[in-house]
């Protein structure tokens, strides 16, 4: 269960405010709304990334507000899966190490049978070796998935996970994505109409301007 | 993987910079080194040395000069001091060895030293410790050498082996003609243990084997000779000596003798009577007397000023290479701004940032330091002939030494301590902010 009680959250203004918002644990939920309304911040609010200015955030039984950020830290690695736009792989670092990287800064090691069963299950068996530079977009972002998904979290966030995809790659992106999110929570922020479309809950952030 | 393989392909990522920043590490560590263990074994060399012997009495000229040219084998002779000296010094109760010193032959450039059979025996080369025999035996009878153990080694030679060796102590250029005592062979009949000293470089024989090289009488009668008899000891006459070195039975007694044949005679007279009755007292217009031990110091006392330069300016490279390093990470923190981030969302924790440009400085400074070990300690190897031939001190190399471990832990505890300021910008940095790519 995700739980906002009272939350705003301000930079220069006020962005977010939630006074209640509730996400039952295993459910796939579609986010969207227009630019500047606080999408990706609303991640980074549940990720733990970043502090609310106000308010409480529980996510998985826990109040990660009252934490300490290198606790959030751990509590990140262990319980949450993040997909961006970008990918944000490292770049130096071969397809299976940026898979290995999330599991170095949860256990200090990394297990390198089960970042490769992780690649092979996103369709990567034959491109573990590869840089990031040397894969298509669509094939990178399949090594993002992978990523967030080593640990095993509870929760998965994409944020606009298919932005930088072509139509046919978005499909494959989202089948993927949509597989492996049975049994966790999906919180999947998106523009596109077409990949809303695939759930049936939604949040539209602009209900939650100040 | 773990922490230290991220550390390691952060530092591969770069490999051009991370190899020139090692490279600066290495310079100047192996410089410090270099210079470090030179001076250690420099002074140890000339110190040990000159713990040997008591008092050296030569002809009238530089003392340093005589102390360079009898206990390391460099320069020449002052001059010449009469045989009889020897002679009074073997009767004096106050003398517990005297070991007389004729050099004026070498051979390959190597010098052939003339001095009596009990040197080899009671000699100490460093402080309370003799000569020793690897093979062989010292030289007991006519134109029969030992050689010093880096003689033995730079000519080849071995027990049985004959010589003819050169008159003079440079050696010849190639083509020139030498003097040589192409009548008069020497035969190798021992080698010398190494001694770490001077002494390991030279050729040892009998002061009459010396004598008979250069005596015209002998050579005169040698070619009277027409039955070929075997020659003896005895048929030498000898008359002179370069120096007379002195091991007494009391040191302070070494101080008095000096005094007695430095200073000017007083004008008492009765004071003068009594310094007439010395056995030394008739040699005191010719001679000298020179301690060892204050040559020693006075040398090290000069050679340390510029010593002291050579260390400043390794130090200061070592400076400039530990703020290369700091530049070259701190510049890299611009362009890996976005991968902190990243590892950040991944559940790095700030501190683990901090750390992994800490290990990354150490692991710099780390193999900085050792590849400058092993440079240094190569630049030591090489310098090791020249330091023999031109100041007649063995230098060698990878010895341990506690303070080459002292400098590689400062430079490694430095290197941590580097790596905290671009660490601290890691710490720093914003993951929310630096997401977007670059």
């Amino acid at each position: 269960m995700i739980e906002f009680k009272n939350v705003t959250k301000s930079y220069l203004q006020p962005i977010l405010s939630i006074p209640e918002l509730s996400i039952t644990d295993k459910s796939q939920i579609g986010v969207f709304g227009p630019s500047g309304t606080g999408k990706t911040t609303f991640l980074h609010l549940i990720s733990g990334l970043i502090q609310p200015s106000s308010g409480q955030i529980q996510v998985a039984g826990t109040n990660i507000t009252v934490m300490k950020e290198a606790q959030r830290d751990v509590f990140r690695a262990k319980h949450i899966g993040y997909i961006f736009q970008t990918f944000n792989l490292v770049e130096g670092y071969s397809a299976i190490e940026n898979v290995m990287l999330g599991q170095v800064f949860l256990t200090g090691k990394a297990n390198r049978e089960k970042a490769a069963d992780m690649l092979e299950k996103v369709g990567l068996a034959d491109r573990m070796r590869h840089n990031p530079s040397e894969l298509s977009v669509g094939q990178q972002q399949r090594v993002s998935i992978a990523r967030a998904l080593v640990n095993d979290p509870d929760i998965l966030l994409a944020d606009e996970p298919t932005g930088s995809l072509d139509a046919a790659s978005s499909a494959s992106v989202m089948d993927l994505i949509q597989s492996f999110s049975s049994g966790r929570t999906l919180l999947l922020v998106s523009h596109d109409p077409n990949v809303l479309d695939r759930f049936s809950e939604r949040i539209s952030l602009e209900e939650f301007q100040p | 993987m773990t922490l230290f393989t991220i550390v390691r392909k952060n530092l591969t990522k770069r490999s051009l910079s991370t190899s020139l920043t090692i490279l600066s590490v290495a310079v100047g560590v192996g410089l410090v080194l270099a210079v470090t263990t030179i001076q250690k074994q420099t002074e140890d060399a000339y110190r040990q040395t000159s713990a040997g012997f008591d008092l050296i009495l030569a002809a009238k000229g530089s003392a340093m000069q005589t102390t360079l040219n009898t206990m390391y084998h460099l320069e020449t002779s002052t001059g010449v001091i009469p045989y009889a000296l020897y002679e009074a010094a073997l009767r004096d109760p106050r003398v517990e060895y005297a070991y007389p010193l004729y050099v004026g032959d070498s051979y390959r450039g190597i010098r052939v030293v003339g001095t009596s059979e009990s040197f080899l025996r009671f000699g100490e080369p460093i402080k309370a410790q003799s000569f020793r025999l690897a093979d062989g035996r010292a030289f007991s009878g006519m134109f029969e050498v030992v050689l010093g153990s880096s003689a033995a080694n730079r000519t080849g030679l071995s027990i049985g082996d004959t010589l003819t060796i050169s008159h003079g102590l440079v050696e010849v250029a190639e083509g020139a003609e030498a003097m040589v005592h192409d009548h008069l062979p020497v035969i190798v009949v021992g080698v010398l243990e190494p001694t770490g000293t001077a002494h390991d470089n030279v050729i040892f024989t009998d002061y009459k084997t010396t004598t008979a090289l250069h005596s015209i009488e002998f050579q005169n009668h040698l070619h009277a000779d027409e039955l070929g008899h075997e020659h003896s000891f005895d048929e030498i006459d000898v008359k002179q000596l370069d120096a007379v070195m002195l091991r007494m039975k009391n040191p302070q007694a070494a101080l008095q003798l000096a005094g007695l044949i430095n200073y000017p005679t007083p004008d008492n007279p009765f004071m003068r009577m009594q310094m007439a009755r010395d056995p030394f007292f008739p040699f005191k217009t010719v001679i000298m007397a020179v301690i060892p031990a204050q040559q020693i110091s006075a040398l090290l006392s000069i050679v340390g000023n510029a010593e002291r330069v050579l260390k400043w300016v390794s130090s200061f490279v070592i400076v400039v290479a530990l703020l290369s390093v700091l530049i070259a990470l701190y510049n890299t923190m611009e362009g890996r701004r976005r991968d902190l981030a990243i590892f950040r969302t991944l559940g790095a924790r700030r501190t683990t940032l901090l750390w992994i440009m800490m290990f990354e400085s150490s692991a710099i400074v780390l193999i900085g330091s050792a590849l400058g070990w092993l440079g240094g300690q190569l630049l030591v190897s090489s310098l090791a002939p020249f330091l023999m031939d031109s100041a007649g001190i063995v230098v060698r190399a990878f010895q341990h030494d506690s303070s080459a471990l002292l400098v590689i832990l400062l430079m490694i505890g430095i290197g941590i301590l580097i790596g905290m300021v671009p660490g601290i910008k890691a710490y720093r940095n914003d993951p929310v902010q630096n997401l977007s790519p670059i």
